[in-house]
C-alpha cells in the first residue's frame, strides 16, 4: 500500500483502502478500479490522502522517516500486532 | 478517599500544593458541575477565550464526531461535546501549560490520542464515547506533577531515556518508584473524576490490570500507541511503551480494520497543521496552542 493525494494518482491504480471524505463521509469503496472520474470527485471533495495497491517508491526522505519509526517501535514488544502496525505506519506517513 | 498526600520519590506532594487553575477556567467548572448548567453562560465564557474556544471548535471538528457541516459556534460546539469534554479541555489547557511550565507537544498528543479514541469507539459502538475522549484528553496527567514538582529528576529521567533507549514509563518507575500513571490517578481521586476517567489513568498503559471498563482502557492504550508510532508525543521520549496484548481481545476485529482506522486517522492529522509537523519534521518541541 502507498498513499497519495488525488493530484498524484493515475487512472487505473486499485483503491487499497476506503475514501472518506473530511467529514468521514464514505466516498469509494476499497477495492475498485479509479478513473479520471474518481479522482476529480475527491479533488472536488476536499480528500487529502488515498491509499492504493502496489508498494511506494524507494527514496532517501522515506529511509530516514523509517529508521525513526523502527525506534519508536523498538521498545513495543514483538507482537505480531505491533509488527503489522509498524509496517503500516510506515506505508502511511 | 485519596490520602492526603503522594510520595514521589523523596518528594511529598501534598492536595493544597496541587496546581491553580485560572480563576476564569475555575468558573467555568463550577458552572458545569451543575447538571442544569447554562450553556449560554458557559459558551460566553469560553468565547472570550480564544484559546479555549479553538479547541472546543477543533475537538468538535475533528473526524471523530464524524459531522457533516462545520461547526462554527462555540455555543454548538459546548452542546455536543458536553460538560465532560468541557472539563477535560479546560482541565487539559491550564494544566499543560501554567505559566513558565509548559509541557511542549502534551496538548497535541492529548488531543491526538482523543481523536482516535473517539475514531476507534464509534468503530467499536461504545456509547461512553464522550467520557472515553475526555479520559484519552487526560490520560498523561500524571506528567503535569512531575513536570511541576520533581524539575531536577525530570532532567535525569530524560537522560537515561536517551542513553539506555528505555521508554519514559519504565525510567518513572525505576527512579521514583511509580509512573505516570499513578501519579495521575491520585490526581483523578483528588479531583473526583467518573470512573471510567480514573480507570483510563490509571490503565492506560496496561488495561489487562483493570477491572471494569477494559474496552475504553483498551481503545486509549492503542490510541497512544498510535499517537506515538506517528510522532506526535512530547518530553523526548519516542519510545512506545510495551504493547499490552489484552486489548486486541476487547477489539475483536482491529486486526481487519487497522488500515481503516490508520487512514482515518490521517484526516485527522492532515485536518491540523500543528499535527502535521510532527509527521514531517519528527520535532516534538511545539509549543501548546
Ligand atoms: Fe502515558
Ligand atoms: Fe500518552
Amino acid at each position: 500500500m502507498r498513499k497519495l493525494t488525488p493530484e498524484n494518482i493515475t487512472p487505473g491504480m486499485m483503491l487499497a483502502v476506503t475514501v472518506k471524505d473530511p467529514q468521514g463521509n464514505i466516498l469509494f469503496l476499497k477495492g475498485i478500479e479509479l478513473t479520471e472520474r474518481h479522482i476529480s470527485i475527491m479533488q472536488g471533495r476536499k480528500v487529502k490522502n488515498v491509499i492504493v495497491e502496489g508498494s511506494a517508491d524507494d527514496n532517501p526522505d522515506k529511509e530516514k522517516q523509517n529508521q525513526l519509526i523502527d525506534l519508536r517501535f523498538s521498545t513495543a514488544g514483538s507482537h505480531p500486532f505491533m509488527v503489522k502496525l509498524r509496517d503500516m505506519i510506515k506505508e502511511f506517513v | 478517599m485519596p490520602s492526603e498526600y503522594l510520595m514521589i520519590g523523596e518528594k511529598r506532594v501534598e492536595i493544597k500544593d496541587l496546581p491553580t487553575i485560572p480563576s476564569v477556567h475555575n468558573q467555568i467548572l463550577k458552572i458545569i458541575e451543575d447538571i442544569n448548567y447554562s450553556v449560554e453562560e458557559v459558551s460566553w465564557l469560553i468565547e472570550k477565550d480564544h484559546v479555549l474556544s479553538s479547541k472546543v471548535l477543533k475537538l468538535v471538528n475533528s473526524p471523530s464526531y464524524g459531522l457533516n457541516n462545520k461547526v462554527a459556534s462555540v455555543r454548538r460546539g459546548v452542546i455536543l461535546l458536553g460538560a465532560n469534554l468541557i472539563r477535560g479541555i479546560i482541565l487539559s489547557t491550564s494544566l499543560f501549560s501554567s505559566k513558565g511550565d509548559e509541557l511542549p507537544g502534551m496538548w497535541d498528543h492529548s488531543y491526538c490520542t482523543s481523536a482516535i479514541a473517539g475514531l476507534l469507539a464509534r468503530r467499536f459502538n461504545l456509547i461512553t464515547i464522550e467520557e472515553l475522549m475526555t479520559g484519552a484528553l487526560l490520560h498523561d496527567i500524571g506528567k503535569v506533577l512531575l513536570k511541576q514538582y520533581l524539575k531536577d529528576e525530570i532532567v535525569y529521567l530524560s537522560d537515561i531515556v536517551k542513553t539506555k533507549s528505555m521508554n519514559m514509563l519504565e525510567a518513572e518507575k525505576r527512579l521514583l518508584g511509580k509512573g505516570h500513571d499513578e501519579i495521575g490517578f491520585w490526581l483523578a481521586e483528588v479531583w473526583n473524576f467518573p470512573p471510567i476517567i480514573k480507570d483510563i489513568i490509571r490503565y492506560h498503559h496496561v488495561p489487562s490490570e483493570t477491572k471494569d471498563n477494559i474496552k475504553a482502557v483498551s481503545i486509549v492504550h492503542l490510541a497512544d500507541i498510535i499517537s506515538k508510532a506517528l510522532g506526535i508525543t512530547y518530553d523526548a521520549d519516542p519510545y512506545i511503551v510495551p504493547f499490552d496484548k489484552v486489548c486486541l481481545e476487547a477489539m475483536e476485529t482491529i486486526e481487519n480494520d487497522l488500515a481503516d482506522i490508520l487512514s482515518d486517522t490521517m484526516n485527522i492529522v492532515e485536518a491540523d497543521p500543528a499535527l502535521q509537523n510532527y509527521i514531517h519534521g519528527g520535532c516534538n518541541g511545539q509549543k501548546n496552542s
